[in-house]
């Protein structure tokens, strides 16, 4: 009914003693996600909000099990923490730092290949699959239990977006955000292949925005491979070109990377294209 | 961040890559000096970080001292799309017997660095793309073996080199991937790297660009660069340093009369979108990132309401991470500091702790929209632009 992350997911948080990790753990908690233990080096021993904090993830995972760690540590050393996570025998690890170095992400999205692990991120907001599970800092008041998949870059992009939904009356099946890029772990095609094999998934919406080439590439993947209806929407339609737009992957340089080519790509896909949230719940009117 | 060129020979030189001799100067008189030690005709080259720089006029040629004084003068006297030139780069000038373009960068897609090179250098590497692919050498490199000295021979010999020349080139490659590991730079280019006469390989024109997100690895370096830069007086200009300096991810100047602040780069390119589509003008887009602090929006606030042009500032939040509670802090701060503000304010927050946020703006008299549609439709009406 989602995927990557259900009822049933166990939970690490790496960081948990951090101002952030803590107040994200007690909001999860409150969610109902299972989040068995925590880390932070030096501080093994301690508890937050009543999970246990290990020094290292393997011991967390030894003592707790973990199917999944959500990481809160910093860009200089969020490479070393989420192969950490990676050796310790999570199948899922989710990068929210902003600010690692690329050639830490190449090094960390190799090793995570090797041994089969989906990494989101970084600069992600995590996933949330509503009314089961949320390993993220989803705002959970705007998403509701339901049948529509969202995969997008950002994450408040896709806040908004399953607010409209919501309020639209449609649920979400899982709403993951992929990060900022420009390098990525979990890619578009790979969470639309993922909502495509999922029973539970009625229709997608993929956020997408200026810069590289990945919306084209997804907008193959739906032209070839989705059955199930696609709603996009692609933001930074007037960016200026040469200006990174916030999110580092976000910059249309000379012809390439712009709203308007991925618009195209997705229309010839099959992709059904809007302009705002808005329109996406009406346009999902017409499609179920 | 982008290298001025000058430093980026410096970084070439101190790794052995050979670059044509020469020095910076900031007046007409250094640049006669430099022309005169270095005794032969030279080449005068604005130090912007703008491409197209050649066919802006950014360099331009002198065949003795006193000539060098004189194209100086013009030189640091243009505007280049919009960059004042501070400074030049007197160097000399080259022999050039063939020119090609050599390249090291990160694969997004393939996770690993990649060689580019091509037998046609001196022009727009995009547009020998499009036009002449067949001219071009792309190569993966193995993340774990990096780029062995066969593949750099490999590649060279694919350009159609061979012999003495074939090892230099292969020796050029090799060292420009070495600089991507060693300085976290995300480009590495030469272009064009000048086969000149005797002397080989010379790298006339070249580019790095270093990966900020390893700023904490080259502290100094930075440093540096930070020292050597010169302050903008006023403008423009002053406001986009202030926001750098403040770790504001994005802030732009357009030429219209809104400013938009937002938390996201998604909702913030979403917002900037639909103030368009409803017909509104943009003059800053400013956007804080997913885990902004009430300080860090009190400054963005302060730096985007310094501009006289914008008369309506919309804040459009949405928090995971962010929380509304602690923007609200941030935006009531610069309020009551700044009373009366002169532009009009508009609102809108929604998520993690956003009744509260709501609480903290009431106290000021702020009502914070939930609707971005509502909120743009408000800052374009109150801008007169529909």
């Amino acid at each position: 009914m989602c995927i990557l992350i259900d009822e049933d997911t166990k939970v690490i948080v790496q960081g948990i003693t951090g101002t952030v990790g803590s107040f994200q753990t007690r909001v999860m908690l409150d969610y109902g996600t299972k989040v068995v233990a925590g880390v932070t080096p030096g501080k093994g021993g301690q508890k937050v909000h009543g999970v246990p904090v290990y020094d290292l993830v393997e011991d967390a995972v030894e003592e707790n099990g973990g199917d999944a760690s959500l990481i809160f540590v910093p860009g200089p050393y969020a490479a070393d923490a989420t192969i950490e996570a990676i050796e310790a025998g999570v199948s899922l690890a989710v990068m929210t730092a902003e600010g690692v170095p690329l050639l830490d992400v190449m090094k960390v999205m190799s090793l995570a290949s090797e041994m089969g692990v989906a990494v989101i991120g970084p600069d992600t907001a995590g996933l949330i699959s509503p009314g089961r599970c949320k390993v993220g800092v989803h705002p959970h008041r705007l998403f509701m239990e339901g049948s529509v998949g969202v995969v997008s870059k950002s994450g408040a992009l896709s806040y908004e977006t399953s607010k409209a939904l919501t309020e639209g009356g449609y649920g979400q099946s899982t709403v993951i955000g992929i990060g900022g890029g420009p390098m990525w772990g979990l890619t578009q095609v790979e969470a639309l292949r993922l909502f495509e094999e999922d029973e539970g998934t009625e229709a997608v919406v993929l956020l997408g925005e200026i810069g590289g080439s990945m919306e084209e590439e997804a907008a193959e993947f739906i032209g070839e491979h989705m059955s199930k209806p696609v709603v996009s929407l692609i933001v930074g339609r007037h960016a200026p070109v040469g200006e990174r737009m916030g999110h580092a992957g976000a910059i249309i340089q000379g012809r390439r990377g712009t709203a308007a080519g991925k618009i195209a790509a997705l229309e010839r896909a099959g992709a059904r294209v809007v302009k705002g949230p808005r329109e996406i719940p009406l346009v999902l009117r017409e499609l179920l | 961040m982008r290298l001025p060129e000058y430093a980026s020979k410096r970084i070439f030189t101190e790794k052995g890559l050979r670059v044509p001799r020469g020095r910076v100067a900031s007046t007409p008189e250094e640049a006669k000096r430099i022309a005169g030690e270095l005794g032969v005709p030279v080449a005068v080259k604005a130090q912007v970080l703008v491409g197209g720089r050649g066919l802006a006029g950014g360099i331009r040629f002198a065949e003795d001292a006193e000539q060098a004084k004189e194209v100086a003068g013009e030189v640091l006297s243009e505007v280049i799309r919009g960059h004042d030139v501070d400074r030049v780069l007197v160097e000399e000038k080259i022999q050039i017997d063939r020119e090609y373009y050599a390249s090291v960068t990160l694969d997004y897609d393939n996770r690993c660095p990649v060689v580019i090179v091509s037998s046609e250098g001196g022009v727009d590497i995009e547009a020998t793309a499009r036009e002449h692919p067949d001219a071009i050498v792309r190569e993966l490199v193995d993340r774990h073996l990096g780029l062995t000295d066969y593949q750099a021979r490999r590649i060279a010999k694919k350009v159609g080199l061979e012999g003495r020349e074939m090892m230099q080139f292969a020796g050029v490659i090799s060292s420009l991937h070495l600089l991507i590991h060693e300085y976290d730079a995300s480009l590495v280019e030469i272009n064009p790297l000048v086969l000149s006469g005797e002397r080989g390989f010379i790298a006339a024109d070249v580019k790095i660009i270093l990966d900020d997100s390893a700023y904490f690895r080259h502290q100094e370096l930075y440093a540096g660069l930070e020292a050597d830069r010169r302050m903008p007086e006023s403008g423009g200009g002053l406001r986009k340093v202030l926001a750098e300096r403040a770790e504001i991810p994005t802030y732009i100047e357009l030429g219209g009369c809104i400013g938009i602040i937002a938390d996201g780069a998604g909702t913030g390119m979403l917002t900037f979108d639909l103030v368009k589509d409803h017909g509104g003008e943009i003059e800053t887009y400013c956007e804080l990132g997913g885990k902004a602090t009430p300080a860090l929006i009190e400054e963005a606030m302060r730096i985007v309401l310094s501009h006289e042009k914008v008369r309506v500032l919309l804040i459009n939040l949405i928090g995971g991470l962010n929380r509304m509670d602690e923007m609200a802090e941030g935006i009531v701060a610069y309020v009551s500091e700044n009373r009366p503000v002169e532009a009009e304010v508009v609102v809108r927050m929604s998520g993690t702790m956003e009744q509260e946020g709501r609480e903290i703006l009431r106290t000021q008299g702020i009502t914070a929209y939930d609707n971005i549609y509502e909120a743009i439709e408000r800052a374009v009406e109150l801008s007169g632009g529909v």
